[in-house]
């Protein structure tokens, strides 16, 4: 109580609360305003998209026209914590316009975003609780002792002082705890505002937390060396610059230079030489490495016509196939950048702390190479939707159409599992999404096979699951409405079930393929 | 060393033994001792970088002695930081309160450090004790002259109930009249069982009010001059004399 009315006080210590109050207040607000902006883009595109579908349906009434004039939107929503961490959403595409042509120029062929902007960085609370609160409690802190020093008022107080540590402790810990709260309840007014849940807002608050106790440890090891203000204030924003500005640029730079990458323009570039080239060479120069991949479709390669929309699309399937070493290279090496990253990171706890934030946002590198994991697979099963539409010259019938799979993203689930027998991935059977019960609007949840073992789903709409699903590859359904899904290499892992298989999993019975509700 | 005669009845409440402290590489206190007993005033008399401060910021387990020891009543400070710094309240030299709180403000806060929760009437009584102007005392501190904030700083030591002062250069910007006041004030405690050592290089002040003084120069002690029985002051002119041949050495 005696520090409290004393910090009341203290117009210097206040002004740099009210920075902090005023900082996070408007990191959030910036923060929560992105988000809508983002949410309101995705429900006017989503519109769009469906509308130009039916136009394409009402036109088109064939498979090669309609896989070709047919655009589907894929998107990664931003979850409701993601007000508070923008990370990769800031640079990498959260939206494509995906058709069963070649994938990989549609996968890298994104919006120019101003460049200048994306340097700058957006001001959003991970930026103010990592990067500012530091430096604010720093402000708070660098003169506690020195400058009762400096005004000949510290043998006095510590004379005066019966509690051991007292005032020092006492002082210095209340300015902690009000840094905490000056950054913490806007987060949780922000939270409360996009319907976070409590889990990530209490999760979010430790890393605030652990991360501000970091720095006040290194101010309290700074003030035991006795040093006047301006030194101590010195010595402290030094220690800031190396941890939250040098370390994590030397990582950055150290990372790139270990993990070299080629960029998505140079394979988006090789693929659609690749494509072009296919024109003037002979078909069987297509239909080859073509069937090489889906051997099923091996009596169906004749080309008779000088244009057949299969072979159209087994040149775009090759041109792929033509890029993958390239495309595999750089998801790999994107995400082997992102684990050396993310154990350097223990070198910084700013970069640390931004990491954990942008995990919990569902932002991270992780999330952002998951969606576009999500739109190859979704992609897979637009190919395998056509495909036998296309080589066995299927009636086109709207009943049919009917069945062509869609993206699904808030509220849905999908299903992507690797046969066990083909680890390497080399033929993905995946079955789009169930939409299951209680899932979380805007967060999608997978499962992969070979990585959660399984277990029941006492939530999912078991029933529905079972009657629904024949696919060979996926065993597996996740219906956890509650978690949120980490991604590995290879697939999905919850955060908290990576060991154990998670209970609530459901063991599907026997083989199926495209799965829908 | 000349020591004072103390009853064995009365206690020791401050005692230095072979004192030696060193600070940043020189030695700054020699081989110094000296015994206070309980409602003694005593004064330690000398110039500048004498030691004087040293001695009380060793008393309040600031510095530790090179070797040698202080004793607070009769226990090591060593032993118990806090025990000594409980037993003492202390006065720096030019006490520098909070600017930005008024008396009443910089009272209750320091003393809330000892745990004291003190009211207001307490307050001015103590504040009546200095003579602290009763129209300053809701004005904040940055505006007092240098002699007011003594005035708050002794007042403070007044209401801290130990039952030793450490009382650095107590009258440092006092007027005459003020002065006098506190030399009186010092007596009145001590009366009351207060032990009061007191750091100066006020001559006239010391001897009116110590009843001993051990003079120190260059960290060592000089002289020790007592207070003759029956006499109310020490023989002034005996220690001018032996401080001026000291600050001329």
């Amino acid at each position: 109580m005696r520090e409290i009315r004393f910090l009341a006080t203290d117009r210097a210590a206040l002004f740099w609360l009210g920075i902090a109050v005023l900082v996070a207040g408007v990191s959030v607000s910036l923060g929560l305003r992105e988000i809508a902006t983002q949410r309101a883009l995705l429900n006017e595109l989503i519109e769009v998209d469906r509308a130009e579908r039916e136009v394409a349906m009402a036109n088109y009434r064939n498979w090669g026209d309609t896989a070709y004039y047919t655009f589907h939107l894929t998107y990664d929503s931003p979850s409701d914590f993601a007000f508070a961490a923008h990370g990769q959403r800031d640079t990498s595409p959260w939206k494509h316009r995906i058709r069963a042509l070649a994938l990989e120029g549609q996968i890298y062929e994104t919006d120019a975003d101003n460049p200048d902007f994306a340097l700058v960085g957006r001001f959003d609370f991970g930026f103010a609780a990592n990067m500012l609160a530091p430096l604010l409690l720093i402000l708070l802190l660098h003169d506690l002792r020195s400058a009762e020093r400096a005004a000949g008022r510290y043998e006095l107080l510590s004379a005066m002082a019966v509690s051991r540590g007292s005032p020092w402790l006492a002082r210095a810990s209340l300015r902690v705890g009000a840094l905490m709260l000056c950054l913490i309840v806007p987060l949780a007014a922000g939270g409360l505002l996009a319907g976070t849940g409590v889990s990530d807002v209490a999760l979010a608050s430790l890393v605030v937390v652990l991360h501000i106790a970091f720095w006040w440890g290194v101010c309290a090891g700074i003030d035991r060396f006795g040093w006047s203000s301006p030194v101590n204030l010195t010595t402290l924003v030094g220690a800031w610059l190396a941890l939250a500005v040098v370390v994590p640029a030397a990582i950055e730079i150290s990372v790139k230079a270990a993990v070299p990458l080629p960029d998505g323009g140079e394979i988006m570039l090789a693929q659609r030489e690749a494509v072009n080239d296919a024109w003037d060479l002979p078909k069987s120069a297509t239909m080859e490495p073509f069937v090489q991949r889906h051997p099923q479709w091996a009596d169906y390669t004749e080309v008779s016509q000088p244009f057949e929309w299969k072979w159209y699309y087994a040149f775009q399937q090759v041109g792929d196939q033509t890029v993958e070493p390239l495309s595999l290279a750089y998801r790999e090496g994107r995400m082997e950048r992102d684990r050396l990253a993310g154990m350097l990171a223990w070198l910084s706890p700013p970069a640390l702390a931004e990491r954990a934030l942008q995990a919990i946002a569902g932002t991270s590198m992780a999330a952002s190479l998951a969606y576009e994991k999500r739109v190859r697979d979704f992609h897979t099963v637009l190919r395998a939707y056509y495909y036998p539409r296309l080589f066995r010259d299927e009636a086109f019938s709207d009943a049919s159409l009917g069945q062509r799979p869609e993206f699904h993203a808030a509220g849905a689930s999908w299903c992507l599992c690797t046969p066990t027998s083909h680890p390497q991935q080399r033929s993905w059977r995946t079955s789009p999404s169930l939409p299951l019960e209680g899932a979380r609007g805007g967060v999608e949840k997978r499962c992969s096979l070979p990585f959660l073992g399984g277990g029941p789903p006492a939530r999912c709409a078991e029933a529905l699951v079972r009657a629904k699903t024949r696919a060979t590859g996926c065993r597996w359904a996740k219906a956890y409405p509650s978690l949120k899904w980490h991604q590995s290499p290879c697939g999905a892992i919850p955060r908290r079930l990576s060991r154990a298989p998670p209970r609530s999993l459901l063991r599907l019975p026997g083989p199926s393929l495209h799965v829908r509700a | 060393m000349a020591e004072l005669p103390v009853s064995p009845a009365i206690p020791i409440a401050l005692s230095a033994q072979a004192l030696r402290v060193v600070r940043s590489g020189q030695e700054v206190l020699k081989d110094v001792s000296f015994r206070i007993a309980q409602g003694e005033v005593h004064a330690l008399l000398g110039g500048n970088g004498a030691g004087k401060s040293t001695t009380l910021l060793t008393f309040l387990g600031f510095l530790a002695p090179a070797s040698g020891s202080v004793q607070v009543r009769g226990r090591d400070v060593s032993e118990d930081i806090r025990a000594a710094r409980q037993a003492i309240a202390y006065l720096p030299e030019a006490a520098a309160l909070y600017g930005h709180l008024n008396a009443y403000e910089n009272l209750r806060y320091f003393l809330s450090l000892a745990r004291m929760d003190t009211q207001r009437p307490a307050l001015d009584a103590a504040l009546d004790r200095v003579a602290l102007q009763a129209e300053a005392r809701e004005m904040r501190m940055q505006t007092y002259s240098k002699g007011m904030r003594q005035k708050v700083a002794i007042a403070m030591a007044i209401l801290r109930e130990a039952p030793i002062l450490l009382l650095d250069e107590p009258t440092s910007g006092l007027d005459p009249a003020a002065i006098d006041d506190f030399n009186r004030l010092v007596r009145e405690l001590a009366e009351a069982g207060r032990t009061i050592l007191l750091v100066t290089h006020d001559v006239y002040g010391a001897c009116h009010v110590a009843d001993r003084i051990d003079l120190l120069h260059k960290g060592e002690l000089v002289g020790t001059f007592d207070r003759p029985p029956g006499m109310d002051r020490i023989d002034t002119e005996a220690v001018h004399a032996a401080f001026a041949t000291h600050a001329a050495a």
